[in-house]
């Protein structure tokens, strides 16, 4: 419990795999003289490692600093800050977000393929709309009970409707694009390309509001004392105590992680019905990430920023694998890449891009990494860049 | 290529005053990467501290004209990059004050060893790396030189996570050790000479 550990925490901890409970232990370990010194001499160790294996490019550096003290506007703004936390503070409610990547077998992926919003009615006649203007939707029967204004799908307060009957409707978000829709409870769910929003359309009085998302959401929910809001994926299950947070469930990832932006949500395992498990609490910059096959969440500290930018239409690569980025653009952008120079998937890469196009951003971390890329139609294709010298 | 010795600091600075980019290049290729790894230490994200020790340098150049270096240029320039890591830090909740200031601690005193003493220490570490056991070495070189995440270590290699940590945490003990006990007079000594003065709090 005591040196062992400690070393391994120490180590963790500077490799940034710490979780915040071996953080807080860490903290408490090093109060001690002896033991400041001992994580010091860890501290100068793993400089020296980085040192010897992390070479510098000072020359690179300096042909950035002319770029910028040349174009002085633009370049001594280095780097757009965006006001992310000031942002959140905003909302009174829930941020929620749960990434969902799906993958081929999905049969989501099928009622994706006309590229536009979708809804389905499960209420027996199994009604798709497409949501292409504004509209009035109504049942079968002919009752109304959401409209579309200005591409928000807004759904009739539940007030009016005590005796309506809780239809489930599918919401579904293609790539390439993102919708926002106002439950019936008034809250507010903004949701990712390729995600597949589930939730009644009238919610039950006093029941707890579940929805089930698969992909990535924003979710602003209204307070309700009398009720909880759940916030269900395949994997994972977060109750929301009146605060902002974000899920992310990649699939093709094998992990869902929570990431709070405010307040406290509570997050366990989706063990269906028969669980009654507590929920784990975390705290605000805290992502809670459960793994496939694992136990239980493993939570740590994170910057919030990259998990909510796609709101905004920022995308945000923080240290990020090729591979990732690549899945993160497809679903953007809605376009296939096929990357034939395989060496790059485990390359790392940062930037902030708003607005660009995705010819833009592959010239972008082509600058720092040669490939090549040509696009056919739907389709980029990255290759080697020798090998094309040699065609 | 150049008409000026830039090795001499008084020449240097008089340069950068009146905005020679080659005293400026000569400057990058001083102090940027050092200045990176400082930074590093403190703040543990090499990316952020590209950016924080880029900034430095603009700064430096944008307030060219009033280049006031009584001390030496280098400990300017890194108490300008410290300040802009502060600032930024400013807005943020800072709960772990103490771990701050030992990383603080740690950067300066690195930052102090001498270059010859500093070759000295890195082909300690590259000896001390080539003596890890070969799964440890593995591990090892995949986090550190190929900057692989324990979980993408543990799938490389197949293993599980606990046994990327158990290795990465021997292999840094064993570095740990073999840098306190050989190169114990040095830290020692930059400990006893650290001039105070140098970059203490604001």
């Amino acid at each position: 419990m005591k040196e062992f550990n400690a070393k391994n925490r120490i180590v963790k901890y500077l490799d940034g795999e710490a979780t915040a409970l071996e953080k807080k232990q860490l903290l408490t370990w090093i109060e001690t003289k002896k033991n400041q010194k001992i994580f010091k001499e860890f501290l100068k160790s793993q400089q020296l490692i980085t040192r010897n294996y992390k070479a510098i490019d000072s020359e690179a550096a300096f042909n950035d600093f002319l770029d910028k003290i040349h174009s002085d506007k633009k370049g001594l703004n280095l780097k757009s800050i965006i006001p992310y936390i000031a942002y959140a503070a905003i909302f009174i409610g829930v941020f929620l977000s749960t990434f969902y990547f799906i993958n081929k077998e999905s049969p989501i992926k099928s009622s994706l393929y006309n590229n536009e919003v979708s809804l389905q009615i499960v209420n027996g006649s199994s009604d798709h709309i497409s949501i292409v203007e504004d509209q009035v939707v109504k049942t079968k029967a002919g009752a109304k009970f959401a409209i579309v204004k200005n591409g928000v799908l807004k759904y009739l307060p539940t007030g009016n409707s005590t005796k309506s009957i809780a239809y489930q409707n599918i919401l579904r978000v293609p790539y390439g694009k993102t919708f926002k829709v106002i439950l019936s409870d008034g809250s507010l769910v903004h949701l990712n390309s390729g995600s597949v929003l589930t939730y009644p359309s009238v919610f039950q009085k006093n029941k707890p509001r579940k929805v089930f998302l698969e992909g990535e959401a924003f979710f602003k929910v209204s307070k309700d004392i009398h009720t909880s809001f759940l916030v269900n994926s395949k994997s994972s299950s977060t109750k929301v105590y009146g605060t902002e947070f974000n899920v992310s469930e990649y699939l093709d990832e094998n992990s869902a992680d929570i990431v709070l932006v405010e307040g406290s949500v509570g997050v366990k395992k989706n063990l269906g019905i028969k669980d009654n498990e507590p929920y784990k609490l975390i705290t605000p910059s805290q992502k809670a990430s459960l793994r496939k096959n694992a136990k239980d969440f493993e939570i740590t500290d994170v910057d919030v920023k990259k998990y909510i930018g796609w709101k905004d239409g920022i995308l945000i690569f923080q240290n990020d694998r090729f591979a990732d980025i690549k899945k993160k653009l497809e679903r953007h952008y809605n376009i296939k890449i096929t990357n034939n120079y395989h060496e790059i998937n485990s390359l790392r890469f940062n930037g902030d891009f708003q607005n660009d196009s995705i010819e833009k951003i592959l010239n972008t971390i082509k600058t720092h990494t040669d490939f090549s890329f040509e696009r056919k139609g739907d389709t980029i294709l990255i290759n080697n860049p020798k090998n094309n010298e040699m065609n | 290529m150049s008409l000026y010795n830039y090795d001499n600091e008084k020449i240097l600075i008089g340069r950068l005053k009146i905005g020679d980019e080659n005293a400026y290049q000569h400057l990058y290729e001083l102090y940027y990467a050092e200045l990176c790894n400082y930074l590093n230490t403190i703040c543990g994200n090499m990316d952020l501290s590209k950016d924080l020790a880029q900034q430095a340098f603009i700064k430096i150049w944008k307030k060219r004209d009033s280049l006031l270096i009584i001390f030496s240029l280098k400990k300017y320039i890194f108490k300008i990059a410290y300040n802009l890591f502060m600032d930024s830090q400013r807005k943020k909740k800072r709960d772990h004050l103490l771990i701050d200031q030992l990383k603080y601690e740690a950067a300066n005193e690195i930052t102090d060893i001498s270059h010859d003493n500093l070759d000295i220490l890195l082909d300690l570490v590259n000896s001390e790396v080539d003596q890890l056991p070969s799964q440890c070495k593995r591990v090892f070189l995949l986090g550190k030189r190929e900057g692989l995440k324990y979980r993408e270590i543990a799938e490389e290699l197949n293993i599980s996570i606990k046994t990327v940590e158990r290795h990465m945490t021997k292999a840094l003990k064993r570095l740990r050790k073999r840098l306190k006990d050989r190169s114990g007079s040095v830290f020692v000594m930059i400990t006893l000479f650290k001039p105070n003065i140098f970059l203490k709090g604001q």
